[in-house]
């Protein structure tokens, strides 16, 4: 079978990393091209690979003459060229987010369909929720914009021409449940590759002095990735100081924004935390490995949660940590001999628990963090691979129906009827007990 | 009785489907019954299918005549409170010919749930049937196989005026009368020309489905310099032609592959007591011929039809026996009109 995969590329693309690992595996049973938005450095591909650009007549003739086509879904701008390819020629979508309203958004801004995509989102969420899409704002602060991103996810606008989806948790599979004519298959998203390198040789820098000067008596807590609202680093910051251990510092991991390091800053110090926690900005594989392999507790909070399995926190499992998250999203889903889940309605309350039990028992620490590798370990490329192969299968079992849907539609259109309830609901209900697609 | 007969077609192309539904509307009317006929167009094309068969489904017929017939695949999807089946064939390419090249879908996933989209429709549709009739034996065991329904066999006659065929000889030529097209392997017949001893003659008759396979049966009778034993009328024949040809040949051949049915070509050489020749994987064929009573049934090769070929060219009075055979085998399959009406309007009419 001839499978054109349109991914993202680009080295510092995670969603590239995952999906290259299950190219091997793919390519073993499919004669697989992967096709990629223009990128001046992509990574190194183990199949046939080619860039693509804007939409064209000639790039859309090529695609479909695959037996099936597979796009790789995130809420980032690398992947806003693919939207206009996936309207024409349904296919399989990996959907790493649960929420894709940016790169909906940006797609839309991108070829001018802003309007259609504002119209459709007044018809379903309102007239306020139309409005802060149309000018990408959310009143309120970051938060807000995140919160909107996760009651208006546009998911639909992917998936509604779609032969199905491959999402990575089955509260990702509930949300999308239904917006697709094919199946939802859940998948084991494997760790990405670089964040489990070993710790390397190379220069030293202020993170390196600060692990140095870390007592082995401390307890170093450690929360890992782009530090935005939704990550709660304040009510760690915040927990941590109710907890008055002098041992016990906490480090947030990843790219802050200048505005968000001065607020923490001001906290920490406020609650007599200023040196015992530290914002280390953006840090390497090798770097991050090493704060990995000396960090004593994870705690990878997200409300809301916009992403469908979540990256950092299964980096964090596989170096063996034990993990505090929320209970609830994908995150309830997690082995619960692995992580300690808190509340999500009594964040602080349950943090300090958590925290507390986990700084005061090594031993419990010792067992969940083996637990934790141990379910991190489990996923890979093959096993990855494996089940988008299954949901492949699954995807070219929709196309009828996904055909079905187009030509009724179409018929209705060119008789301007497609509009017309009464006229939709006899055909639907026509094709729903033909073909049982009750 | 009021009877509506639906049956579906493809524009332009002949075929025992539309005939079967025809013939069976004039034998109604000639018993009293008020018949309204309905051929709605379907696509064969796999890709416009489905879509199709909503817009069947709609078809209002509820609630009007005593009973609806639906006759050709897929007329059993329309509603009717009092709804007979006479199922004739199913979608046969993702069917019975699902390993042939006929298949029209990819061997996989999505052929394989397009297939059982359909199976699920012929189930629904079917057992809404107050009666459920096959035109063959072969078809009733397709029904068994795909769906797990009984039907009853119904053997459709000929239609119109009978009495036109008629025997004035066993001359020297085989008759192949059937449409054009590769299943009913009529280029099998002309390379078995090649290997004949004697001087038999074939004439074929038909219009082609698609222009480009005449082409290319008159291109190999050219290369192989069969012109003179070869008598190609492609194209639609006039009837009287078609009886005069049948009054005059030795036998007629009849070689689909894996028929539904005897086909009308044997019956029609069944009224002009012609023995049939046939080929061992012809299906529904076999239903009526028997190997050396009605005809012959030679392995499907061009050698063996060969042998059959001279074989009735050598021995006419076996040609001739053959032919009564066959012209009595009819009564003996029970195939007439007053019968096959009694069956269609009976059973929960």
């Amino acid at each position: 079978m001839r499978v054109a995969m349109l991914t993202p590329m680009a080295q510092d693309s995670a969603i590239a990393d995952v999906m290259l690992q299950a190219v091997p595996d793919l390519a073993r049973e499919w004669d697989l091209e992967v096709w990629y938005p223009a990128e001046p450095n992509p990574r190194p591909c183990p199949v046939p690979s080619r860039s693509f650009g804007a939409l064209d007549s000639d790039a859309l003739a090529e695609l479909a003459e695959f037996d099936l086509v597979v796009y790789v879904l995130g809420d980032s701008p690398f992947h806003a060229a693919m939207l206009p390819f996936m309207r024409r020629i349904p296919g399989l979508v990996v959907l790493h987010d649960a929420s894709i309203t940016n790169l909906v958004r940006t797609a839309a801004v991108r070829d001018k369909s802003l309007d259609t995509v504002v119209r459709e989102v007044e018809e379903l969420h309102g007239e306020e929720a139309a409005e802060i899409l149309r000018v990408g704002y959310a009143p309120g602060g970051p938060l807000k914009w995140l919160d909107f991103c996760s009651q208006v996810p546009l998911d639909q606008i992917a998936l509604q021409r779609s032969l199905g989806a491959v999402v990575h948790s089955q509260w990702h599979a509930r949300r999308v449940d239904g917006m697709s004519l094919g199946e939802i298959t859940v998948a084991p998203l494997p760790v990405p590759t670089s964040r489990m390198r070993e710790k390397s040789e190379r220069a030293r820098g202020p993170i390196d002095k600060a692990l140095a000067a870390l007592d082995p008596a401390d307890l170093l807590v450690v929360t890992v990735g782009h530090v935005n609202a939704n990550r709660l680093v304040d009510e760690i910051v915040s927990a941590a100081a109710d907890l008055e251990s002098e041992r016990l510092h906490v480090w947030a991991v990843g790219h802050v924004e200048s505005s968000t390091r001065a607020e923490l800053r001001r906290r920490a110090v406020q609650l007599g935390l200023g040196d015992r926690f530290l914002l280390t900005g953006r840090v390497d594989d090798a770097l991050l490995a090493d704060v990995l392999e000396r960090a004593d507790i994870a705690v990878a909070l997200r409300t809301p949660v916009l992403e469908g399995q979540s990256a950092s926190v299964l980096t964090q499992m596989r170096a063996g940590l034990p993990a505090v998250v929320l209970n609830h999203g994908h995150y309830a889903e997690l082995p619960d001999d692995a992580v300690v889940k808190v509340d999500p309605d009594n964040v602080r309350h349950g943090l300090v628990d958590a925290l507390q039990r986990l700084a005061r028992d090594p031993e419990e620490r010792a067992r969940r963090g083996e637990a934790a590798r141990d379910y991190a370990g489990a996923r890979n490329g093959s096993a990855y691979a494996d089940a988008i192969l299954v949901a492949a299968e699954r995807a070219l079992a929709a196309r009828p129906m996904t055909v079905l849907a187009a030509d009724l539609n179409r018929r209705l259109e060119r008789i301007d009827l497609h509009r017309q309830p009464a006229v939709v609901d006899l055909v639907s209900d026509l094709a729903f007990e033909l073909f049982d697609l009750a | 009785m009021k009877v509506l007969i639906a049956s579906t077609t493809v524009p332009h192309v002949a075929g025992g489907g539309s005939l079967i539904a025809r013939w069976t509307a004039e034998a109604m009317r000639e018993e009293g019954h008020h018949v309204e006929e309905f051929y709605l167009p379907f696509p064969t094309e796999p890709r416009h299918v489905l879509s199709a068969m909503v817009g069947l489904r709609s078809m209002p017929f509820s609630g009007s005549a005593d009973r609806l017939l639906a006759i050709r695949w897929p007329a059993h999807v329309i509603r009717h409170e009092n709804k007979a089946t006479w199922f004739i064939h199913h979608f046969r390419q993702v069917f019975d010919l699902w390993d042939t090249p006929f298949r029209g879908v990819p061997d996989n996933a999505e052929g394989m749930a397009f297939r059982e989209s359909l199976r699920r429709i012929d189930n629904m549709a079917l057992s809404e049937s107050r009666a459920l009739f096959s035109n063959s034996l072969i078809v009733r065991d397709r029904l068994r196989h795909y769906n797990e329904l009984e039907a009853v066999p119904l053997f459709p006659p000929l239609g119109g005026d009978t009495s036109r065929f008629r025997t004035d000889e066993y001359g020297d030529f085989i008759f192949y009368p059937s449409r054009l097209t590769p299943i009913k392997r009529q280029l099998l017949a002309i390379r078995a020309m090649r290997h004949t001893t004697t001087p038999v003659r074939l004439v074929v008759a038909g219009r082609p489905d698609v222009a480009s396979f005449g082409t290319e049966i008159e291109d190999y009778v050219r290369r192989q310099g069969l012109e003179d034993r070869v008598d190609l009328r492609l194209g639609w024949m006039p009837e009287e032609e078609k009886v005069d040809l049948l009054a005059r040949c030795l036998a007629v051949a009849y070689l689909p592959r894996d028929e539904d049915s005897y086909g009308y070509p044997s019956l029609e050489a069944s009224h002009s007591a012609k023995a049939i020749v046939t080929l061992s994987d012809s299906g529904g064929a076999l239903e009526f011929v028997r190997d050396g009573v009605e005809g012959l049934v030679t392995e499907p090769g061009a050698k063996a039809l060969a042998a059959a070929f001279d074989r009735l060219y050598l021995d006419r009075e076996a040609a001739e026996r053959m032919g009564r055979h066959s012209f009595d085998r009819r009564d003996e399959l029970g195939i007439n009109w007053p019968n096959t009406i009694a069956r269609l309007l009976g059973d929960g009419a």
